[in-house]
Order: C-alpha cells, then structure tokens, then sequence
C-alpha cells in the first residue's frame, strides 16, 4: 500500500462522519413510516381491514427500532456541523432517543411476551405516538425554523421599539447603549454563537467585523454598499429581507439608527455627541428620546410620486384641456398621476384653468411654462393636494402666490429661480415639511429671508445660485508650438 | 384663348399626365396579378399599419410626431445632454489614476499586454508611458481628477464615473457609432432619435434633437450618427450651428416677408396634403409637419440661439466668445435649449485624438489646449443647470468613444515624435452627472495599469440601456419593427447598471 493510497484513504474516512451525519435527514424517514403505521394499526379495532396487518406489528415495531437507532447515530454525527440553537437539539436528541427505546420494548414484548398485558401495551404505543410527533416537529423546526408550519397564518412580525426611551440622546454611548441593545433585541437571536444564520453573528463588535457567508457585514463609511444595511432596507417581500418577516421587525427610527451609525464610521466606542450629524437626524434623536418611533409609513416621499390615492383620471376632461394647449401627460402610462405643462397653452388661460380645476387631485407635477397666473388661478393651484413638483420660473408671482403654495402638504421640490417674488410672505413656505428642494437663483430675494426660511425648513437644500468659476491661472495660457 | 387661359390649360394637362403616370396598364397587370391572393393574406396576417403589431408603431402620429408622450415608468431625467469627445479623450490623464502606470514608464511593454491583441497604429514592442498628468482626490467622495481639470475638479461630487467601459471597435467611425447608434454599420437610428420618438418634445417650436459640433471637424462617423435611421426621418438631429444663422437658411430670403412665408408654405401643405390623400405615405405627413416646424421655428430659435443677450457674468463663468464657434459656446446654448424643453441635445468636440504623431495631438502640447477648452463649459453647465433647478431632470454625460492605450504609440514600429497614446478598447471612463444618478460614486475599476476592465464591467449597450431606463423606457420592450422584425437601441445586449442609479 502506497503513501498517495493511505492518505486518499485517510482523507476518505475523514469525511465519513460529515457524510453520515448528512445521512440524517433521508434515514429518519424510515423510523416514521415504519412506526407510525404500526401504533396507528396497534389502535385500530380488530376487523375485516385490520386483522390481516395486524401479526405484522412485531416486525413493524423490530424494524422500525433499527432503523431509529441508525436515525439516533446518524443524528448524533450530524450535531457538531449544526448551527442550531441548543436546547432544541437536546429536545429532539432526547425524544429522538425515547423514540428508539419504546419501540425496542414494543418489539421485544411483541416477540418475547406475546401475552403481555393491554396496558403496558396501550401506554408504550401511546408514548410512541406521542413522541413521534414530537421529535419529528422539533426535527421540522430545527430545519425550516420556528413557525415554519403556521406561518401562513401568522401575520408580519410586530413593529414595536426595540430600544427603551433614552433621555439624554447625546450623552449616550453609540454602540454600548444604542447600536448593540438594538442588534441584541432584534437580531442577536439568530445570529450568536448557539445559532448562527448564514455564518453570522452579531452579538459582539469582533463578531460583527468578521462578516459571514455572504461577506462582511458592514463597510464602514458606506451604508449603501453594507449588506447589515441593504437588508435592512429590502421590500418586504424580498426573500433576503431582514429580519425575516415573521420576526418583529425594526421601526424606520432604528434603521436610520444604523445607516448613520455605519456612515460615520461604524465606530464601537464614543458618544453620539461626537460625531457629524446632519439636520435629517433630528427626527431620529427626539423618537429615541420619547421612544415613540417613526414607521415607514412615516418615511419622507423623495420620489415626486405622491403618496395617496387618485381615482384615474377622466379622459373626457383631460382632451378638454388638452385643447387649450395645456400639456397633460401621466408620469407614467396607467398612472393616475398628472404632469402639466403650460407651455403652449393659450395666452389667457382662463379657460385651462376652468378644465384644469376638476383635475386637481390628480396633479403630481405642474410647469407654468413662463406663463404668469392670476390670483385666481394660484389658487387652483392651491388645491392639488397631491403636487410634488412645482416649477414656477421666470414669472411674476403675486401675493396669492405664496399662500396657495404653502398649503401643498406633498410639496418636494419647488423651482422659483428667475421669477420675481412678492416683497413679503416668504416665511409661509415655511409650513412645508415635505419640502426636500428650493431653488431660488435669480430671485432678488433678501439674505435676511432666505436665512429665516432656512431655519424654519432645516431639511430642505435651498439653493439660491450666483455660483462663480474663479478665474484661474491657466484658464487664459495657450500651448503653442 | 388668351395667354393665361392657355397656360392654365397647359398646366392641368401637365398634372393629369403626372397623375396618369402612377396609373399605367403595366401598373395595373403587375399589381393585380398578385393583388387578389395578397389581399386576401394582408387581411388575415398582421401588417403595416393595422393595431395588431403590439407597441411600436402607433407611437408615431404622422401629423404631430413632437407631440410630448408618457413614457412606460416614471422618468427621473426629462431630458439628456450628450457631450462626445470625438477621437476619444485619454482617461489616464484625466480620471483614472494609475501611479504604477508611472513606475512603469520608459518599460518595454510585457507579453502579455501584446499578444493576440489588434491595434489602430501599435507595432511591435511599445514603450509603456506613466500618466502625463497630475492626479489628487477631489471632493468629499474622494473623486481621482487629474490637475488638467481644475474647474471640474470642484464638482467631483456631482459626478458619477463609469470607469471601466469596454467597446470592440477600435476606430472612430465604426466606435461612434456604437455609441450613439447601438450599432458599428451604418444604418440605425440615434439614441436621440430614439428618445424624441419614444417622449417627443416639451417645446413643439423648436427640434426635439438638436446636435452642435465644435472642434473644427465633424466626427468621424458623420451625419449619421445623428441620423434616424429606419425610424421616420422626422426624429434625426437637426444640427444648429453657433455663428452666423442657427439653422441655414431659416432666415427669409430678402423680400420674403413674415406673411407671405406663411402663406407659402400653406399653399405647400395643402399641395402635400393633396398627395397625402393620394399615396398615403406617412413621410408626407413629417414633411408637413416639419415646414410648420420650420416656421415657428424661425420666431423662437433665433432668440434661443442667441448667447449674446446673455448677462456678463453668465459668458464669464463658461468663457463662451459670442460670434465665434466653439466648445463652451455650445455647452451654453444647450443649456438654453434644455431650459427651453429641448429632449435631447447632442454635442461632439473633435479634436481628442492624442496620437502623439504631431505637436496638436499631442499629450503635453495639443491637448492641453483641449482639457482647456472643455474644463470651464463643462464645469460652468453643471453649476449653471444645477442654480437653475435642471440638473435634476437634466442627465449629462461626458466621454469618448474608446479610450488610450497605457503604452506610448509607436507608429510603423518608431515611437511618435511626441507623447501619446493609440486606441484602446479594453478600459476608459464615462461620466454623467443629474437626472437620477449618483453623486460623487465611482464604478467599476481597472487593473494596476488601466489596461483591462477588472469590475463593474459595461458596454455602450449598457449605457444606452441605463439612460433609456432614467429616461422612462424599458430598453428590452421599446422597439420598432423593421425589416420583418423589431428593432430595439440596445438590440439584442445591455443590462441596465442599476447600481449608478440613485
């Protein structure tokens, strides 16, 4: 026997233990359908249909007590490679051994004391029954998880905090008070050292940086690249999706929580204070402090599709505007949302605005084109409920202007560069918290006002233009030859 | 009979020989013989013009072709502008930072880099040649921008970079016109025609697709890199020039006043209209459609055209010369279209060429002048757009149509006179900037020394496939049928590069 020969047999028998154990779940069929029969039929009142299985029984009962031993041995290889939780697999190592043993004592008391009586009988067949089952529904959890049968029925996780209020946010340490009683509520039962999902565990900073099966789990500095993040941020109905449906899941405040925590650094030591934080992470410490947290449902709409419900729109009343040269197009075909252009509509615009009122609620986008609008007309402008994208330049807004924006709840994005304003009333842009863009380039308007809106809108980009290229150098040197 | 009476006799004799010419006995009897049975197989198969051809098509309405349209999803850019760097701009000087390139320099090329591989002017063994140009991270994203591009180094984070596009042509025409028409052959709409076709036009008085040249030359590739291809004719580009009158000839001749123009041209129509209804050819229609184009035309384009009315400090900021023909002039006359609704605007500089064979292709001589020539436009119209509130809906995108090679170009086996680079199409970079992608992002990279495309690897089709996406369409599902079957920008490649898209 050669070298080459003995190691191959070495590496050989090596694997066997893994091969065996992964013979567990094939062989421990056999001892189910080999003794489930067999109790079911031990139960059956003697009859036609019954009677000529039932001088089977001892032989059911024999086989089926070698076939749960080889399942027992096989289960016992299977353990160490397992990242189950413990006490399950103690649960079902236990039932899975009893299971073995009352079946042993069926057969010998089948084969060896044919007379014995009912009773030891009907109990030893009811415990097989009994622990049957059991074994093989904590056999089914360990393998698909817990709930996996009812699952169906159950509804989502629940969306409640995970993190108790916190009085003094900036006080308090980033990972010891927030990130990691956070990661241990929410996800440290799956992925810790007695049950690690996909190779992962998340119960202690070292863990966390070695990643698991898919990779590391956090980049830091880049939130959109980690995968802790992106599966955070999965659709519900993404298998990938974190935590798994049925878990409870983490509140739209604990999200923003760990994309900040991971854009600045990941850092497992420091207080809150003392890193950057933007405006947009007010919202975030005063639902930690109050414990009452922001849900997605509350998520801010940054898309320029609203939010809501419109009936379609009535094709009749979209020709008819479509005649007085009103551009009307859905943002997308089936879309009950609108996008009007008034570009080419006719100069009095009286009349588009008669056809355009009724259409109101379904007006997501609206450009007036240069044109400039009466009054009368802003204040149809006023009720599109759902507008989030207004672009009003080059025009000469009047004082009606202001107000009628200012009560557009979905307003995103507002473009006023170039348009002359009214000397007052800026502040009334204030009340719209959906804003997230303003562009005021070219509008005249006082520092002192911009400033005073900016403060009263700390989450929207005011842009007030009048960007200079600084003359360089090398801007005026010509290369010749 | 008079004179007159005689001439109008002439006159309708002349138009019913014309008429009569289309209905010979030879026109009959070729038609007919198969005319029956053909008629009984167009009413049951699906054919032109009949509903059943699912899509294409009826996007086309013959008598207002501009007319604005939803697109299938919801767009994040309502219109593009297209800045191609004719002759292919050299990315290790720009944007792709290689110091182990500049180790390398003076080094004969290794194997390995050579063998199997076809270049434009490479023979032999080149020398490898270390970037001719400074590099530093810009911005808080940390953008590489070499020193030749200090203006749009202050925008690095506005800028999303593709850095490791890949092509398979290795010349200027054939490579263009992958680009732009998703095809190396001639004979494919642009992605310009495409888009008018698929979303028309804000502005019904002006083109959907305006192309502006600059440089000196046009692009190798031609006019038809702008053209329409099988599409109708009515989406090419219509190119507008910088000096002199915007459109030729959109001008009145002298003593053509406004009125009688009009007149003319309804008199035109109604002629076309005629043969309209006679042939039904729907090119009719576009060229009805076109003079009327044409004639609003004439009121709004010249004002749009016009930079001169511009303020100061806006021709201060893009360094834009009125009168003369160049690059940022254009740059800023595409903001003015956009602003103005224009969908897609177009615009090739030629002249990037950096060969290295002469002094003005040259790496540390000619183009210098070009990095120049583009550095404040190109930064000046991302500021510009972006205080005017477009860069939102507004996509730009810059770069060539293949990249340079990270060896010296050594011609006929002696290497150039002067420093450059031959074609490569293993590796160059791209970037666009608003309507809907990432800010200050970078992907995919190239090996150590910018020669092959390691990650995030993308072609033309990609891009073209990405920009229809922000545009509204799915570039799997927008086509049009042609030659028996239908025809799509992307063809039968792209996938759209999802991870660039904010």
């Amino acid at each position: 026997m050669n070298i080459t020969f003995m190691m191959w047999l070495m590496g050989w028998l090596d694997a066997l233990p893994d091969f065996g154990g992964r013979l567990h779940p094939l062989i421990v069929h056999l001892p189910i359908g080999l003794l489930l029969p067999a109790a079911v039929l031990y139960f059956l009142p003697v009859g036609k249909w019954s009677a000529p299985a039932k001088p089977a029984l001892p032989l059911l009962y024999a086989a089926g007590t070698l076939s749960a031993v080889a399942a027992c041995a096989t289960g016992l290889l299977l353990r160490p490679q397992a990242d189950y939780s413990s006490p399950l697999i103690d649960r079902h190592l236990w039932s899975g051994i009893a299971v073995a043993v009352c079946a042993a004592a069926l057969a010998w008391l089948g084969y060896y004391r044919p007379g014995a009586k009912k009773t030891i009988r009907h109990l030893l067949n009811g415990a097989l029954l009994c622990l049957l089952m059991l074994a093989g529904h904590l056999g089914g959890s360990l393998t698909h998880g817990a709930g996996y049968l009812t699952a169906a029925f159950a509804g989502p996780g629940e969306l409640k905090p995970a993190l108790p209020p916190i009085a003094q946010v900036q006080e308090a340490d980033v990972y010891n008070d927030l990130v990691g009683p956070l990661l241990q509520k929410r996800c440290v039962h799956c992925h810790s050292p007695q049950k690690t999902k996909g190779d992962l565990q998340l119960h202690l900073p070292e863990a966390i940086g070695k990643g698991g099966e898919s990779g590391a789990a956090l980049l830091a500095g880049q939130p959109g690249n980690s995968l802790l993040i992106q599966r955070l941020l999965l659709p519900a109905d993404d298998k990938k999706h974190m935590p798994p449906v049925q878990e409870a899941q983490l509140t739209e405040t604990e999200i923003q929580l760990l994309h900040w925590w991971v854009a600045q650094g990941a850092s497992y030591t420091g207080k809150v204070k003392s890193l950057p934080q933007g405006p947009d992470m007010q919202p975030v410490w005063a639902a930690l402090q109050t414990g009452i947290h922001a849900t997605a449902a509350d998520k801010v709409n940054t898309t320029g599709i609203p939010t809501g419900d419109a009936p379609m729109h009535d094709a009749k009343l979209i020709e008819g505007l479509q005649q007085t040269g009103v551009s009307v197009l859905p943002l997308a075909q089936g879309s009950p949302w609108l996008a009007i252009h008034l570009l080419h509509a006719d100069s009095g615009l009286i009349n588009a605005f008669e056809k355009l009122k009724p259409l109101a609620g379904n007006i997501a986008h609206l450009h007036t084109g240069g044109k400039t609008l009466t009054a009368a007309q802003w204040q149809v402008v006023g009720q599109c409920t759902h507008l989030t994208r207004l672009h009003a330049t080059g025009t000469i807004l009047p004082p009606e202007a202001l107000p009628a924006m200012a009560a557009l709840p979905q307003l995103q994005w507002l473009n006023l560069s170039g348009s002359t304003l009214p000397p007052t009333g800026l502040e009334k842009l204030g009340t719209l918290g959906s804003l997230r863009h303003l562009y005021l380039y070219g509008t005249a308007l006082p520092a002192a006002q911009v400033t005073r809106l900016a403060q009263q809108l700390p989450t929207c980009r005011i842009d007030t233009g009048g960007y200079q290229l600084p003359v360089l150098a090398s801007d005026t040197v010509v290369v010749k030859w | 009979m008079t004179r007159d009476e005689l001439h109008v006799q002439k006159l309708v004799r002349e138009a019913n020989m014309e008429h009569l010419r289309t209905q010979s006995r030879r026109h009959f009897l070729k038609e007919s013989a198969m005319g029956l049975g053909a008629l009984a197989m167009g009413a049951l198969l699906p054919g032109c013009g009949s509903n059943s051809q699912p899509g294409a098509a009826s996007l086309f309405d013959p008598a207002r072709p501009l007319l604005p349209k939803a697109p299938p999803f919801a767009a994040r850019a309502k219109s593009v502008i297209y800045l191609h760097m004719a002759g292919a701009p050299s990315q290790l000087e720009l944007f792709d930072f290689k110091p182990e390139l500049a180790k390398m320099d003076g080094q004969d090329c290794p194997e390995s880099f050579l063998k199997g591989k076809t270049f434009a002017f490479i023979t032999g063994v080149p020398k490898m040649l270390g970037p001719q140009a400074e590099f530093a991270q810009r911005g808080q994203s940390g953008a590489w921008i070499s020193n030749h591009l200090p203006h749009l180094s202050t925008l690095a984070d506005e800028l999303c970079f593709l850095k490791a596009v890949t092509t398979d042509q290795f010349n200027h025409a054939p490579a263009q016109l992958l680009v732009h028409t998703g095809s190396a052959r001639l004979g494919r709409p642009s992605m310009g025609s495409w888009i008018t076709y698929g979303l028309g036009s804000e502005n019904q008085n002006l083109p959907g697709f305006v192309v502006l040249t600059s440089g000196g030359s046009f692009p190798d590739a031609g006019k038809p890199v702008w053209g329409s291809g099988f599409l109708p004719s009515v989406y090419q580009g219509v190119q507008c020039r910088t000096e002199g009158d915007p459109v030729l000839f959109i001008n009145n001749p002298a003593g053509l006043n406004h009125d009688l123009r009009k007149a003319s041209i309804a008199a035109i129509n109604e002629a076309n209209m005629q043969a309209y209804e006679d042939y039904g050819d729907p090119e009719i229609l576009s060229r009805i459609s076109q003079y009327e184009m044409a004639y609003r035309m004439q009121t709004e384009a010249p004002e749009v055209m016009n930079i001169a009315d511009e303020p100061d400090y806006i021709h201060a900021m893009y360094g834009t010369e009125p009168g003369k023909s160049s690059f940022a002039n254009n740059v800023l006359l595409a903001r003015k279209l956009v602003e103005k609704g224009v969908r897609y605007v177009q615009l090739f500089d030629w002249g990037w060429d950096a060969h290295g064979d002469n002094a003005g292709n040259s790496l540390n001589l000619g183009m210098h002048n070009k990095y120049r020539s583009v550095d404040r436009p190109v930064a000046a119209l991302l500021l510009d757009l972006k205080q005017r509130g477009l860069l939102d809906e507004t996509l730009v995108v810059w770069g060539g149509e293949f990249g340079r090679t990270p060896m010296m170009e050594n011609r006929n086996g002696t290497a150039n006179p002067y420093r450059g680079r031959d074609h490569h199409t293993d590796a160059f970079t791209i970037w666009m900037a608003g309507g809907g992608v990432k800010k200050g992002f970078s992907y995919g990279e190239t090996d150590e020394i910018g020669y092959h495309a390691v990650s995030g690897k993308v072609d033309p089709f990609d891009i073209q496939a990405t920009i229809l996406h922000l545009m509204g369409f799915n570039h799997e599902t927008f086509t049009y049928p042609f030659q028996g079957r239908p025809f799509r920008l992307t063809d039968v490649a792209g996938r759209v590069i999802h991870d660039i898209i904010a």
